[in-house]
């Protein structure tokens, strides 16, 4: 109980915020404050007239606009980009750029949806075949760097396009039966409203759905996707700093000679990072397709899906934060179904994507805006105490 | 070279540099307090003091890496206001930092004329190119000189040259010139070397006309004659696209640096990359870098910290000729001989201030210890005479590879280190000694060769094994192996043992304990930060890194330890603690095996010395009984006398 109290101290509020992670929080607010403004500032350009009215309406109309439906969708949207940034982050710290995560992704809508479809599993076995899936093709590029010595960004994107051909030749030779060919190649929708399947032929699963908890009002789409996504970024967030493994890892990411020297397994530890980070970015692809948001379409999707580039936005934005990247992901999901609905004659709605992507460049500029922060906290010092000349700088910063 | 000439009266010497009253705060820690500094002109100043004393500070002040809080600088009388590097550089101050500041995949002359290029449009060639435009530049000279008469000689001197430097060298010193006239000419800008060149050119091309013509009909067939005029248009058309392209300007350059490293005897090969020279190759080409810039003040930060016995006596030597030519320079330095050695006048900091400045010639290193330190400090070390146990480590027909698998730079090493003696591998830097200590310490994979340690085969490349059984390692280069600079100090000084159960439950670090810990082991190695265990490494002093690693190794309780150069960059108080703390490793029954390019710590703590050259050990000696000078003999591969003889137990 006293500890708790001690927590809340008007003290130990002051070093929070005070502190180099409340720095970080910052940095990250002030670029998404630019990508906004920026943002705002095209909008105004573009139809100064509704500009303001539309500009509030992507920012709160995901929440507004849609109702409480709005809201599920949000949610749903926000649980694969949550554990794709996450994916993205947890590689990051040990020293690998992951963006092999669209291929990751891609193997792991593929084992959820077959799983689902075809052999009509339960939606726990369906989540974990998309773990293994995605952790399986994590390895590849994880293995070709320990032991052939390929950058892994390299061997990533190419798996990624592998991965994605992989999964439409097999949907259409060897798994016709996940593809409904009455619509366009997509595949079917396991799961039809309790009302049962429009048709006795149709693939029929209702337990591969993700449970809603009963929350009907939140939509179709709602479900419980969001709470696991939240878990795996917490647990996420908890490995890296609180485990020996996280530890291990992390500091195989600043220096890897150094922890060679410390007796430490690099070589298992990247390819254990990467069937982790393969594997919570093929969860996310199940999260998504298991809840029924959209069905995989296996002949248009010639190009790679799109969340998992977004997981590498919310990487950037949450500065390398798995708590960070649930805030970020929220953002995004948020400012994307705002943009639907936004005057679409006038805007279109890759204004949300522009606006992300200013705020990506932004964050780019991190070490520029973590300068700020201090500087203005300064600036306020100085007015307080009347002028002292203090600048802040590193101690002995060689 | 312009020639600045210089009073040498010592009490009118007019000022190089004067700083007054600087101070420097990082955040609330004063690195200088209001500091003083008053140099000579045309003298060598030292500035001494511990780590963290602030004298890289005072330094980086006058450079213009930082700016100063309070305090003027004046350079040459006049009163100044340096920003950056840049406004240093126009006042002719130039800095050989600690870290040199050299792209590792460019030539030494790139390095060196890097940022004052005169390329043409921006171009700049690579290698392989300069080294077609070599053999085009052969013909040219081969026009220069004598080139029909010679034309076997002239080959042959081609081909066994390293650079294109070095073949102009050669061949004006073989066929045209003594050495007088090749210093001249070496001085002369390139402009008119052209000039004469042309001259030159045409006069033996019109000799060789006429002789083709005069003998030629007797001698020569035909196409031979067109051959050689073929060679000679090619020549001259040659020496006209040189002229064009900024190859000229590369030459004009490398022949201006070649005077210069001439004049000041500092041996340099300028067309290695730098990725392949020496640590003290890489630190002429710093210091050429600041010749070729006119610098008149030049700043030297612990110069000899990297070097090897050899390679400091020459920098030393290399200073005295800098100083003879009427350069000013600040020399910031620990080492106490090196001071006395060289130095005209010290000035001592301690804790950011200005303890004193003093001649050399009227104190001496004691003296000038006890002030860096503040107390009396043990230049010796004690060591009483310990019978050694049984061997703790085995090494038997160890042979590593080089960096790049090409060829073995440790070849079949024998040797035992026995518990409770401290065994000193001596020799110059880069004869194998670093490749030897990563296949003992498990950081590369033997081609073969086996290593026991007590009663156990040691796997190559395991060092968790080697942990286990307990090898505590010192690394030579603490920022690559011995330090993950961006953890905290309490996260490195367990950098060993996490998995520890004192230090992880359930896989859960548990951080109390770590703090905890690393309090422990500040208190006891007095290691200095700002913010305690919190300080990340990054932000300590190099020698208060080597205290933290030099505390986590000896803290696991070693039955064998392997230091590499743990002296290396720390000041004389530290030193003497690190020596101390070592000699009562061995007293404790620990086998060590110590790595050292310093001739005094050799001796002063070795009970063994093993010497190796070229991969190979080449000698073994008791060092009560033994001279440096005979080390030095072994160490430069004049003599070599090693039987490895088993013991039988």
């Amino acid at each position: 109980m006293n500890k708790i109290k001690a927590f809340f101290t008007r003290e130990n509020f002051k070093h929070i915020f005070s502190s180099n992670g409340a720095n970080h929080l910052y940095s990250s607010l002030i670029c998404v404050a630019f990508g906004l403004l920026l943002g705002f500032i095209i909008m105004l350009c573009l139809s100064p007239n509704i500009a303001g009215t539309d500009f509030l309406m992507l920012i709160t109309g995901g929440l507004v606009y849609y109702g409480s439906e709005g809201f599920g969708n949000i949610l749903a949207t926000l649980a694969p980009l949550l554990c794709c940034g996450v994916a993205i982050i947890f590689a990051y710290k040990t020293g690998i750029f992951n963006i092999g995560a669209a291929g990751q992704y891609t193997l792991g809508a593929f084992g959820a949806l077959l799983f689902a479809i075809l052999f009509k599993c339960h939606w726990t076995v369906c989540l974990l075949m998309a773990i293994i899936f995605g952790a399986l093709w994590g390895v590849i590029p994880a293995l070709l760097k320990t032991f052939c010595h390929v950058n892994e960004v390299i061997s990533g994107i190419m798996l990624n396009w592998i991965g994605l051909f992989f999964v439409n030749y097999s949907m259409q030779t060897y798994a016709k039966g996940m593809v409904d060919a009455g619509d366009s190649f997509q595949t079917f929708q396991f799961w039809i409203d309790g009302r049962g399947p429009l048709n006795p032929n149709y693939p029929y699963n209702p337990a591969g759905k993700l449970p809603n908890l009963g929350a009907t009002s939140l939509g179709d789409c709602f479900s419980i996707a969001i709470f696991i996504a939240i878990i795996v970024a917490i647990i996420a967030f908890i490995v890296m700093e609180k485990t020996t493994f996280g530890y291990q890892l992390k500091a195989s990411g600043y220096n890897r000679s150094a922890t060679k020297y410390a007796g430490i397994n690099a070589k298992k530890n990247a390819i254990l990072t990467m069937a982790i980070s393969g594997g919570i970015a093929g969860l996310g692809a199940g999260l998504y397709y298991l809840s029924g948001v959209e069905r995989w379409s296996a002949v248009s999707s010639s190009i790679l899906p799109q969340v998992p580039w977004n997981g590498i936005i919310i990487a950037f934005i949450a500065q390398m934060n798995p708590i960070g990247a649930i805030f970020a992901s929220g953002f995004l999901s948020l400012l994307s179904i705002g943009a639907t609905a936004t005057s679409q004659s006038v805007f279109p709605k890759e204004i949300a994507d522009l606006i992300t992507s200013i705020i990506v460049y932004a964050s780019g500029l991190t070490a520029i805006t973590l300068r700020i922060v201090p500087w203005i906290k300064n600036k306020i010092q100085l007015k307080k105490a009347g002028g002292v000349k203090e600048l802040p700088l590193n101690k002995e910063g060689k | 070279m312009k020639k600045t000439v210089v009073t040498r009266t010592h009490s009118e010497a007019p000022l190089a540099v004067e700083m007054i009253n600087i101070t420097k705060k990082f955040g609330p820690l004063y690195a200088n307090k209001n500091v003083n500094l008053k140099i000579k002109k045309g003298e060598i100043h030292a500035l001494l003091g511990e780590n963290g004393a602030g004298k890289s500070t005072i330094m980086s002040i006058l450079f213009g890496m930082y700016s100063a809080d309070e305090g003027k600088i004046k350079i040459n009388g006049k009163e100044v206001e340096i920003k950056d590097p840049n406004d240093a550089n126009d006042l002719k101050i130039g800095m050989v930092h600690q870290h040199f500041k050299l792209v590792d995949i460019f030539p030494v002359l790139d390095n060196i004329i890097m940022g004052r290029e005169i390329a043409k449009c921006h171009f700049l060639e690579d290698a392989k190119k300069r080294r077609e435009k070599n053999v085009t530049r052969l013909y040219v000279i081969s026009g220069l000189l004598r080139a029909y008469e010679h034309f076997d000689e002239l080959m042959d001197i081609v081909k066994k040259a390293k650079t294109p430097t070095s073949v102009l060298v050669d061949l004006y010193n073989k066929f045209h010139l003594t050495s007088s006239q090749t210093d001249a000419l070496l001085a002369t800008p390139l402009s008119e070397l052209t000039v004469l060149r042309r001259e030159a050119l045409k006069r033996e091309a019109k000799k060789l006309r006429d002789s083709v013509i005069n003998e030629g009909t007797k001698k020569e067939s035909l196409p031979s004659r067109l051959w050689w005029k073929f060679v000679f248009s090619l020549a001259r058309f040659a020496d006209w696209f040189n002229r064009k392209t900024h190859n000229v300007d590369r030459a004009k350059a490398a022949f201006e640096i070649t005077a210069i490293a001439k004049k000041y005897g500092l041996e340099i090969d300028l067309d290695t990359p730098i990725e392949e020279c020496t640590v003290g190759m890489q630190q002429r080409t710093e210091i050429l870098k600041m010749l070729y810039r006119d610098s008149d003040i030049l700043i030297f930060d612990e110069p000899t910290a990297v070097l090897t016995p050899q390679e400091i006596d020459s920098l030393l030597q290399i200073m005295r000729n800098l100083k003879a030519e009427g350069k000013t320079i600040i020399f910031i330095t620990h080492k106490l001989n090196e001071i006395m050695a060289v130095a005209d006048r010290v000035t001592i900091l301690r804790r950011g201030e200005v303890i004193g400045t003093v001649n050399t010639k009227n104190t001496t290193a004691a003296q000038l210890s006890d002030m860096m330190v503040g107390r009396h400090v043990n230049l010796t070390v004690k060591k009483t005479n310990k019978a050694a146990g049984k061997a703790v480590l085995k090494v038997r027909n160890l042979t590593m590879f080089d960096k790049h698998k090409q060829k073995n730079v440790v070849q079949s090493a024998n040797f035992d280190v026995r518990a409770g003696e401290i065994v000193t591998i001596a020799g110059i830097d880069g004869n194998g000694q670093r490749e030897l200590i990563y296949g003992i310490t498990g950081l590369k994979n033997p081609v073969k060769g086996s290593i026991n340690f007590l009663t156990n085969t040691l796997k190559p490349g395991n060092i968790k094994q080697r942990n286990y059984l307990g090898m505590s390692h010192i690394p030579e280069d603490r920022h690559k192996h011995g330090l993950v600079l961006d953890y905290r100090l309490d996260q490195n000084l367990v950098l060993r043992d996490f998995q520890d159960k004192r230090f992880a439950k359930y896989g859960f670090i548990l951080n109390e304990n770590i703090r905890k810990h690393a309090n422990k082991l500040i208190s006891e190695h007095d290691i200095r930060s700002s913010e305690g265990a919190k300080s990340s490494a990054r932000s300590m002093s190099g020698g208060n890194q080597q205290k933290a690693i030099i505390a986590r190794e000896l803290n696991r309780k070693p039955k064998f330890l392997v230091a590499v150069q743990p002296t290396r960059g720390v000041d004389v108080g530290a030193i003497e603690q690190i020596h101390k703390r070592i000699v009562a490793e061995r007293d404790r029954g620990v086998g060590v095996l110590l790595v050292s390019y310093e001739l005094d710590e050799v001796f002063s703590l070795s009970d063994r010395i093993l010497v190796m050259y070229e991969g190979e050990i080449v000698g073994e000696f008791d060092p009560k009984k033994t001279t440096r000078q005979e080390l030095g003999l072994y160490m430069s591969g004049a003599k070599r006398n090693y039987q490895f003889h088993e013991e039988a137990n």
